[in-house]
């Protein structure tokens, strides 16, 4: 199973959206990282067939996604970043709706439907209306429908915006439990989202792929580059701009800056540390 | 003021509200050039009674009645003897010319016609006006005499005279306004543009519709792409930008009204031109009526100032609604087009001395034609005192503004949350758990049903519609008949059906009854004479005769009418009462039509809007289903919803026609219908009926589909409310007017039954019904294809 996505470009206008993307994506989850406006949820919608590449090829298996259409799409699960609800449904009827848009059979779509609302533990607030939902309720909810048609491509849009840490976990798990066999594509600027589930990473800037690899073959990158220093409180402000600060903490010693950098900040009291994908992230992005 | 400044700003900037203005803008005054282009003469003589007008304003009025008595004549008698080359009757008004003018009528015979028949025309009708108005001015003072004369009769007349009663007050106070006209110095002038663009209901209308737009844009547009929340929760979101939107409608609804109202003006002054403007309104006869000195140039001004003024108040109100009933299109549509509905209905079907008129003159409607309101002098009675119509203008429309105002401030300030529930989703909530505790299915059509029936809200507006209709079976009136139509159908229960030879024996023989009246009264007299009957039996027989039988005379001769129509025809005897009460109302097919649409406006509109409000789209279109085919399940149940609102429209209205007429002869060719004399199809009555209900119901879906596709561009429910509302209701608005539209509008949908009554409106109708059909599949391709194509632009 090959979701091969082949010099995707999109342009709004003037502005580059997307450009020249390529990847191929085989069955594991790929945490797709980015700031705002890198163009994550551009190429996802590329990928649902939502929005036309202006040029460029995505390709399952060989076959042209654009082409299979409807076949397509009964193998995929799609969970939007806004939260697209019809807040007068209750939680059931939204399912079985979009259990009918999936064409799910009814037998199936029962079991499915029950299961679904266990997993996202929401049973208990299975009839009640959407609108009277937490944000987090409802993108757990979100979350059930993408799966539904127990699609073979999911691709989830901030999953875990809105959620509380334990949500956060419990959702995280899941996909990792549901990802055998699935691609799973998982858009956030939450590393810790994709710190642990990942297959792979991709990191996305201005519309490029700017890296694709594992985890430990994308700390490497900065292995040897990650510091925790000890600052005075009026320095601070100079050593945020001299340096990519990814995390200050105020400790019994003092306020101690974790820098990312090429060298070593010899000017302060400074130790070595194992690189996050935070670190990472400040690195690529600041 | 920051506030107030972005305000504007928005507006300028919303390019779809400047296109809809700018539509309406041009509809209106394409409208306006199309009425005036009925009035014929009035322009053409434009510049000549201009000149006339200066020239004979410097004489004395007496002096120059009599020359333009002789002027008119002259020229009418030189217009004539062009006219009487073709046309025969003039032949009989050049002899009384020719008698009544001998010299003059001698000369202008015996001399050449410098003139073009053109020319000549417009000047003779320049002369006419000019004539006119002569005649009138020096009839007013007489007029203002009358009114007091009348005063003095009319308050000794018993029924009048009961010292403070509105109707004695009332006398007293017209009589004392009047004497204040009497020395007033009248000059000529045509009244033809003052009162052109004074008297312009459609543009008033167009106005209205023009200020509810704007409220949409103020009001609507924060609340549906969700910064409402942001708005309010911010220090100044709340009395500060409520006062800036309320300051922003007065300021655009003000420069609107002035730009329409230039525009009407300049327009109206360049086909008819406004004359001396420094002169009294009370110069033209259309003014007699008018109870306050006042020239036409203050006129034209007061008149623009009221119209603005009105419309910042209707402005308020709608404000009102939109504030109250923030995030509900449907309510926010109908609590604002109903009470205006209601407003307009009392302002044109109230009779003006009935005890409430004060619904008919405190309208907005009223107050919006100015030509009537300050034209027309009116008191109304407020506890038996007379109040001039026009001095409760300003206290009105002052309080309407304050209080709506307030209204609005307070609703605004005090919200909580910026959805707010409407009366109906209690009982919403109900159904859906009655829905809801039913089996689930897949199948897209049902659920796609129970999404717009129940949770769209519809089948509340569906039914709400049935009730309507029903009710309008349990009020209805059963039509009355006179003697004449009384005897006709009881004739025509006995003999409707094939025109056969034992009818028309059957007719003879009636007839012959009705002409011997004259000979049984004699022979009654006879037997009396000879002492056969008494005098009584003279005259119960007589008065039998002459009065039962004799009346139904009149009533026979329209049943002969139509026996002599089937001879010719050979064809069916048919009621022809019945036959019109089905086939012939266009009136009531307009009404019809007039329902179906709004109703099919509002229950139509969340079918795709709904999805966009949620922006639930891509979600929709990122499954299996969620392109073509769930487009096919709103389509269908659109379909089905018209279907739905088409047999509550219409079969109150056949159940109300049976009630009151019964069925037409269902067998009769359709011919056997005097209406469709000159209709060739072959057909029977019911096939005709069944044919263009059939053919009605399929071009209303043909709208359905050009309808999805409106929601699709649109994607919000009032935007999509108002586009089709232009597009579906206004025709239909102005076809009730008077202005026939049918063939370049979706009217003939609903007209079909006096467009086919010649073999020229059903090839005509055949034209606008394809159109339909090409514009209706367009509509529904474009819809599949709006989900379907990969040029989408959600994120856009």
């Amino acid at each position: 199973m090959i979701l091969d996505i082949q010099n995707v470009s999109k342009y709004y206008g003037k502005t580059r959206a997307l450009s020249e993307f390529t990847a191929q994506l085989t069955p594991g989850v790929y945490g797709f990282l980015g700031p705002n406006g890198a163009g994550k949820s551009t190429l996802m919608n590329i990928i649902t067939d939502n929005l036309a590449a202006d040029s460029g090829t995505i390709t399952f298996n060989g076959k042209d996604t654009v082409k299979m259409g409807k076949k397509f799409r009964d193998l995929i699960g799609y969970m939007p970043q806004q939260q697209g609800l019809y807040d007068f449904f209750t939680g059931r009827r939204f399912l079985w709706y979009m259990a009918s848009l999936k064409g799910i059979r009814k037998d199936v779509a029962k079991e499915r439907i029950d299961k679904l609302l266990e997993i996202v533990n929401l049973k208990s607030d299975a009839n009640r209306r959407i609108g009277g939902y937490s944000g987090g309720m409802k993108q757990r909810l979100l979350i059930a429908q993408a799966l539904l048609n127990d699609p073979d491509i999911l691709i989830l849009d901030e999953p875990t915006a809105g959620l509380d840490p334990k949500e956060r976990i419990r959702i995280r798990n899941f996909i990792s439990e549901i990802a055998a066999g699935k691609i799973v594509i998982l858009a956030t600027h939450v590393v810790s989202d994709i710190e642990f589930i990942a297959k792979e990473v991709m990191i996305i800037k201005n519309g490029q792929l700017i890296q694709m690899d594992t985890i430990p073959n994308l700390l490497n990158l900065i292995q040897d580059k990650v510091y925790e220093v000890y600052v005075p409180e009026n320095e601070l402000a100079e050593v945020q701009s001299r340096y990519k600060v990814s995390n200050v903490i105020q400790d019994r010693f003092g306020i101690c800056a974790r820098i990312v950098s090429g060298e070593k900040p010899e000017e302060y009291k400074c130790r070595a540390v194992t690189p996050h994908l935070e670190d990472l992230y400040i690195y690529l992005f600041d | 003021m920051k506030i107030f400044g972005y305000e504007l700003y928005k507006i300028a900037k919303a390019k779809m509200f400047l296109g809809i203005i700018a539509v309406l803008f041009a509809f209106s005054l394409f409208v306006f050039g199309m009425q005036q282009n009925k009035i014929t003469g009035y322009a053409e003589a434009k510049d000549i009674f201009e000149d006339l007008a200066a020239e004979y304003s410097t004489m004395d009025t007496d002096e120059a009645y009599e020359k333009l008595k002789l002027k008119y004549v002259e020229y009418d008698i030189r217009t004539m003897r062009f006219r009487a080359v073709n046309d025969g009757t003039v032949a009989w008004f050049m002899s009384m010319y020719e008698e009544s003018y001998p010299k003059l009528y001698e000369e202008i015979m015996s001399s050449e016609e410098p003139l073009t028949f053109e020319d000549l025309e417009n000047t003779r009708f320049a002369y006419w006006q000019l004539y006119e108005n002569a005649k009138y001015i020096l009839e007013y003072p007489e007029y203002i005499d009358n009114v007091q004369e009348n005063a003095k009769t009319m308050t000794s007349v018993s029924i009048f005279a009961e010292k403070g009663s509105f109707t004695y007050n009332n006398i007293l106070k017209t009589a004392e306004n009047f004497e204040q006209l009497k020395d007033l110095k009248l000059s000529f002038g045509t009244d033809r543009g003052i009162v052109a663009v004074t008297d312009y209901s459609i543009g008033d209308i167009m106005l209205v519709v023009m200020v509810f737009v704007l409220c949409i844009f103020l009001f609507s547009e924060e609340q549906g792409s969700g910064m409402l929340n942001l708005i309010i929760t911010s220090k100044s979101g709340r009395f500060p930008v409520i006062t800036a939107k309320i300051l922003s409608l007065i300021t655009v609804t003000v420069v609107i009204g002035a730009a329409y109202i230039g525009a009407v003006y300049t327009y109206g002054e360049s086909l008819y031109g406004f004359g001396d403007t420094s002169r009294y309104v009370q110069s033209m006869s259309s003014f007699q009526n008018c109870g306050t000195a006042i020239t036409v140039k203050q006129f034209l001004i007061y008149s623009a100032i009221t119209k603005i003024s009105v419309l910042v108040g209707v402005g308020m109100f709608f404000s009102v609604i939109f504030v109250l009933f923030r995030g509900n299109a449907a309510m926010t549509y109908l609590s604002s087009i109903l009470p205006m509905g209601i407003m307009w209905l009392a302002y044109t079907t109230v009779p003006p001395n009935a005890v409430f008129n004060h619904i008919k003159y405190l309208n907005p409607f009223n107050f919006l034609n100015t030509y009537g309101l300050y034209g027309k002098y009116m008191n109304i009675s407020f506890f038996t005192l007379p109040v001039n119509v026009l001095d409760t203008l300003p206290i009105i429309t002052a309080i309407v503004i304050v209080i709506c105002a307030i209204s609005s401030c307070i609703v605004f300030v005090k919200m909580r949350g910026s959805y707010r529930k409407n009366p109906f989703s209690g009982v919403r909530e109900k159904i859906s758990n009655i829905w809801r505790s039913g089996s689930k299915s897949t199948s897209l059509f049902l659920e796609e049903g129970f999404k717009l029936l129940v949770q769209g809200r519809v089948l509340v507006m569906l039914l709400a519609a049935a009730v309507i209709g029903a009710v309008a079976v349990m009020n209805y009136r059963e039509p009355t008949f006179d003697v004449d139509e009384l005897v006709y159908r009881k004739y025509m229960r006995n003999i409707t059906g094939e025109a056969t030879e034992d009818t028309f024996t059957y007719l003879d023989q009636q007839q012959a009854e009705f002409d011997n009246i004259p000979n049984s009264v004699a022979a009654y007299q006879a037997a009396y004479e000879a002492g056969k009957i008494t005098d009584t039996e003279l005259r119960e027989r007589t008065a039998y005769l002459e009065h039962t039988i004799g009346m139904q005379q009149k009533g026979f001769e329209m049943v002969q009418q139509d026996a002599e129509y089937a001879k010719q025809n050979g064809t069916w005897f048919t009621d022809q009462i019945t036959a019109k009460a089905w086939f012939g109302n266009t009136k009531e097919d307009i009404t019809n039509g007039l329902k179906f649409v709004v109703s099919a406006i509002i229950c139509l509109s969340p079918v795709f809007s709904m999805d966009y409000k949620r922006k639930a789209r891509p979600i929709l279109l990122s499954t299996k289903n969620g392109r073509a085919p769930l487009v096919r399940a709103k389509l269908l149940w659109s379909v089905v919803i018209l279907l739905i609102i088409y047999i509550s429209v219409y079969l109150p209205h056949h159940i109300n026609l049976l009630k009151g007429y019964g069925t037409p002869e269902w067998d009769a060719p359709i011919q056997s219908v005097q209406l469709y004399e000159n209709f060739s199809g072959k057909m029977t009555v019911l096939e005709f009926y069944v044919r263009t209900h059939i053919l009605r119901f399929a071009i209303i879906a043909m709208l359905g589909m050009i309808f999805a596709l409106i929601s699709v561009k649109a994607k919000k429910q009032l935007i999509i409310i108002l586009v089709s509302s232009v597009i579906f209701a206004v025709p239909l608005v102005l076809q009730q007017q008077g202005v026939d539209l049918r063939y370049f509008s979706f009217n003939n949908a609903f007209m079909l039954n006096s467009s086919f009554l010649s073999d020229v409106g059903v090839r005509k109708s055949i034209i606008n019904l394809a159109a339909i059909c090409i514009i209706g599949v367009a509509g529904a391709g474009l819809t599949f294809d709006d989900s379907e194509t990969t040029k989408r632009r959600l994120l856009r």
